[in-house]
């Protein structure tokens, strides 16, 4: 317990060093034109942002974009006004307020939702009764207990729980095999 | 020819219908005749279903352009191989093509079942003849490839530009056989259900059908990715676009089935959960199907608007109403067999494994559906771009390779956290000093670091698990290394194979985050002699010229390029124009790829002396990428479908059955 908690902190202290770095930005005027493009959904086009759409529309956007930047515009600025103009459907990724604020809270509400559910069932079998209970469902699986056994059997193989028993184990089961004349 | 093949459409779809009824009504009055005739059904829908398919490829190769398919796909200059990819690039065709590689599953299954599982096989063969009737009918009403041009035409129209790749001979018939092989373990599901034989039989009855349907829709999913990258030229694999997430979930919903199922095979729990999986992945797929061929939700994909909605809409609300009628008749008779032992256990690891998967599986779902749903209440439409996708999909994924890690050291039934903690300790290690050197070499975002650390403890882990096992093999047969690990896969193949398919799994990862956080872009106007340096790379632009290529105009920019001062081979990226497409170019994207990393250049613009006419002395827009890694997603894909196939093995026979010896003979003298 002790050398986890040593090597946790270990991996902390690596973390803390790391950081979040921003990324790199674009030097010229035209990579920084790609960039802002990027954040902006072409208005006609499905599925393709201002700087990759062949459209007229998604080239004077780009145009507009350039100009703003010439005229020392921020991204902040720039992505504001094309929000103006043509409201919140322009921005590819969905701004975090208003109506578009569920379509982030979802998929979290919905893993929560999941991780309450599997916790009453991990601990309704942690208490449900066995297989005695009830005595077909013991012949119906009768022949299952069968693989089971060899299932078990590979599955503590493979988690080198017990070295020793590993090797006998292996050992007996090749014995096995030769005796039968493989 | 046309006539022909409508008729056998037409035959496939009564003898479908037949079969489906005869089953039923054989295994419910107890007429083995009636079912053994459903049985010679199925086999004739498949020699029907293929007949047709014949004809269709044969008016598309023969230039039967009284056939109006074969008119609005293809034209007399198009290469033979593209000949035969447009068979499925339209709607008609790819419903063709499904309804007929549904018949050849159909019938595999019947005949690899002709004297196993005979309770169950006749409502296989039920809900098999079902789907296909679904589709037939289709076929026969709404989508006929076999329609007639109201008036002699000398041309086609031609193949839509896009689709002139490679990528079009293998994407589209993988993912649509994809979709179509769920129906299999789907069918069993039912019959299940149906019989009342709820236990691992049905299960084990379609193990090999359910990893064949994974894997064929895995490697559908990343012929897709690659098409994308090579021809879309906007340098990425993956746009989160609505037709993409539609082809991902059933695969991911999948991937949370096969490992569920294991469950069921060695504790008897699940069983419900396991029912309500294959149908959810059914579901998907046909609705994947529906997405991609009904152009309901836009994108890349919808090249027709039709009139196939409403079918699909009655075919899986009749699935999925069908389905929970069944599943809530038997739910008394579905309860668990066993109780969980303890929480540090294979099988809470695999129910946190499909938490995760369906978790990420309702992000997408969610993301692809808000639009629609933001314009229905509001009335403006919301875009939910990569963005969202990558923020909410990237950590749930990133878990779930670091359950990859995990999962396989825990014991099935009893583990004890202490163990665990001893067992973990040398990946942990292993990953530490990874990402420490990582982070040396120049890492400096957290998520990274963090991805890198998941994705060298999974190796760590699944390497470890080799070496114990080969270590184990070597003391206790005497084999030599190489030999023990070997044979330790050969005799252990569904586990060996599973974790040679998470390696795979491993280096996609590697490739997403290493293509995703480190892509660098440039976009310039060169002159003839300019240079432009990106990353490692110094490219120089040489002169624009044009040319003739299969009936289309090819520009094309050749470009030299220098990788640390030494020439690596002249790039060339282009645009291809094609008669009846002048407003649509096809890009011909430039990717010089290699293990770290791949140049990737598009032709973006030039100038022209005259229409159609290049200016050799003018500037061009390029548009470069050097995205790394990507080469190690293909790989991935390859050692994942490896992996699979040494899963799927057969198995070598079981030792559970004592020999019996003849009399008088001597048994072996013992070898020591």
């Amino acid at each position: 317990m002790r050398a986890l908690a040593r090597w946790l902190g270990l991996l902390l202290c690596a973390l803390a060093l790391v950081g979040s770095a921003p990324v790199a930005r674009a030097d010229s005027l035209d990579d920084q034109v790609r960039q802002i493009a990027k954040q902006l959904q072409c208005p006609i086009c499905e599925s393709v942002s201002v700087a990759d759409s062949p459209s007229e529309l998604a080239g004077q956007m780009r145009a507009l974009i350039r100009k703003k930047l010439e005229a020392g515009e921020s991204e902040q600025q720039i992505l504001d006004s094309f929000v103006a103009a043509y409201g919140d459907g322009v921005l590819t990724e969905p701004p975090r307020r208003g109506l578009s604020l569920l379509v982030w809270i979802g998929p979290v509400i919905g893993l929560a939702f999941g991780a309450a559910i599997v916790w009453l069932v991990l601990r309704a079998w942690r208490r449900a009764g066995s297989a005695e209970a009830e005595p077909s469902g013991v012949s119906r699986n009768g022949a299952a207990d069968g693989v089971a056994v060899t299932a078990s059997l590979d599955g503590t193989l493979g988690t080198g729980a017990d070295d020793e028993y590993l090797r006998r184990a292996m050992g007996e089961l090749e014995r096995a095999r030769r005796g039968l004349g493989g | 020819m046309s006539e022909l093949g409508r008729i056998a459409v037409l035959f496939s779809l009564l003898i479908a219908g037949y079969s489906a009824l005869a089953a039923l009504a054989g295994t419910r009055a107890r007429v083995p005749e009636l079912v053994q005739s459903a049985r010679h059904g199925v086999l004739a829908v498949c020699g029907l279903m293929t007949a047709a398919s014949v004809m269709l490829l044969a008016s598309f190769l023969t230039h039967d352009f009284s056939n109006r398919y074969v008119y609005e796909h293809s034209s007399r200059d198009m290469p033979v191989q593209m000949i035969g990819a447009a068979f499925y690039s339209g709607q008609q065709g790819s419903l063709l093509y499904w309804a007929w590689t549904l018949s050849i599953f159909s019938a595999v299954v019947i005949v690899q079942n002709w004297r196993r599982n005979r309770e169950l096989m006749p409502y296989v063969i039920a809900v098999l003849m079902g789907v296909e009737l679904f589709f037939t009918l289709m076929l026969g009403v709404v989508a006929s490839p076999f329609e007639r041009m109201p008036r002699l035409v000398s041309d086609g129209l031609g193949l839509n530009p896009l689709l002139y790749d490679t990528g079009m001979l293998y994407h589209p018939p993988m993912l649509l056989a994809g979709y179509m092989s769920w129906s299999v373990p789907f069918a069993f599901g039912i019959a299940a259900l149906a019989t009342g034989r709820l236990d691992a039989e049905w299960i084990r009855a379609t193990r090999r059908y359910a990893l064949v349907a994974w894997i064929i829709l895995g490697i559908g999913n990343l012929l897709g990715s690659w098409w994308a990258y090579h021809v879309l030229g906007w340098g990425g694999y993956w746009g989160w676009d609505p037709v993409e997430n539609a082809a991902i979930m059933p695969w991911l919903t999948g991937t949370a089935y096969l490992h569920s199922v294991m469950i069921q095979e060695r504790r008897g729990m699940l069983k419900v959960w396991n029912l309500t999986l294959i149908l959810i992945t059914f579901f998907l797929a046909v609705f994947g199907t529906f997405i991609v061929r009904s152009g309901v939700i836009s994108s890349v994909h919808s090249f027709a608007q039709s009139s196939v909605g409403p079918y699909y809409l009655s075919f899986l609300s009749l699935v999925i109403v069908g389905s929970l009628l069944l599943l809530f008749w038997r739910m008394p008779r579905l309860r668990s067999d066993n109780r969980l032992d303890s929480l540090w256990s294979r099988e809470a690891a695999f129910v946190v494994n499909n938490l995760l998967f369906l978790g990420v599986t309702f992000a997408i779902f969610w993301g692809s559906v808000f639009p629609l749903a933001s314009e229905a209440i509001q009335g403006s439409k919301l875009t939910v771009g990569p963005p969202y996708f990558n923020q909410t999909a990237g950590p749930i994924f990133l878990m779930l390779v670091f359950l990859m890690g995990v999962g396989p050291l825990l014991p099935w039934r009893r583990g004890t956290r202490e163990h665990l903690v001893r067992i973990l300790r040398a990946p942990v290690a292993a990953a530490t000093l990874v990402t420490g050197l990582s982070v040396v070499f120049g890492v400096r975002q957290a998520p990274v670091a963090i991805a890198v650390w998941v994705c060298a403890f999974v190796v760590a882990s699944i390497s470890g698990e080799f070496h114990r096992g080969a270590l184990a093999r070597r003391s206790a047969a005497g084999e030599a290394y190489g030999r023990a690990l070997l044979s330790l896969i050969a005799r252990n193949n569904r586990r060996y194979g599973g974790y040679i398919a998470h390696l795979g799994v491993v280096m996609i990862s590697v490739a997403v985050i290493g293509s995703s956080f480190f892509q660098v872009e440039r976009q310039v106007a060169l002159k003839p002699g300019e240079s432009v340096e990106i990353g490692p790379y110094h490219v120089t632009y040489e002169q624009i010229h044009q040319r003739q290529e299969y009936g289309a105009r090819v520009v094309e920019a050749p470009l030299r390029v220098e990788r640390d001062g030494r020439v690596v081979e002249t790039a060339l990226p282009g645009k291809r124009f094609y008669k009846n497409f002048e407003r649509q170019p096809a890009s011909n994207v430039s990717i010089q790829s290699g293990p770290l990393d791949d140049l990737y250049i598009v032709l973006a613009g030039w100038q022209e002396l005259a229409p159609n006419t290049p200016d050799p002395t003018g500037p061009v827009s390029l548009l470069l990428f050097v995205n790394p890694l990507v080469m190690w997603l293909w790989v991935g894909g390859i050692v994942l479908a490896i992996g699979t196939l040494v899963a799927a093995w057969p198995e070598p026979g079981r030792i559970l059955a004592p020999a019996t010896l003849p009399s008088g003979a001597h048994p072996a003298v013992g070898r020591a």
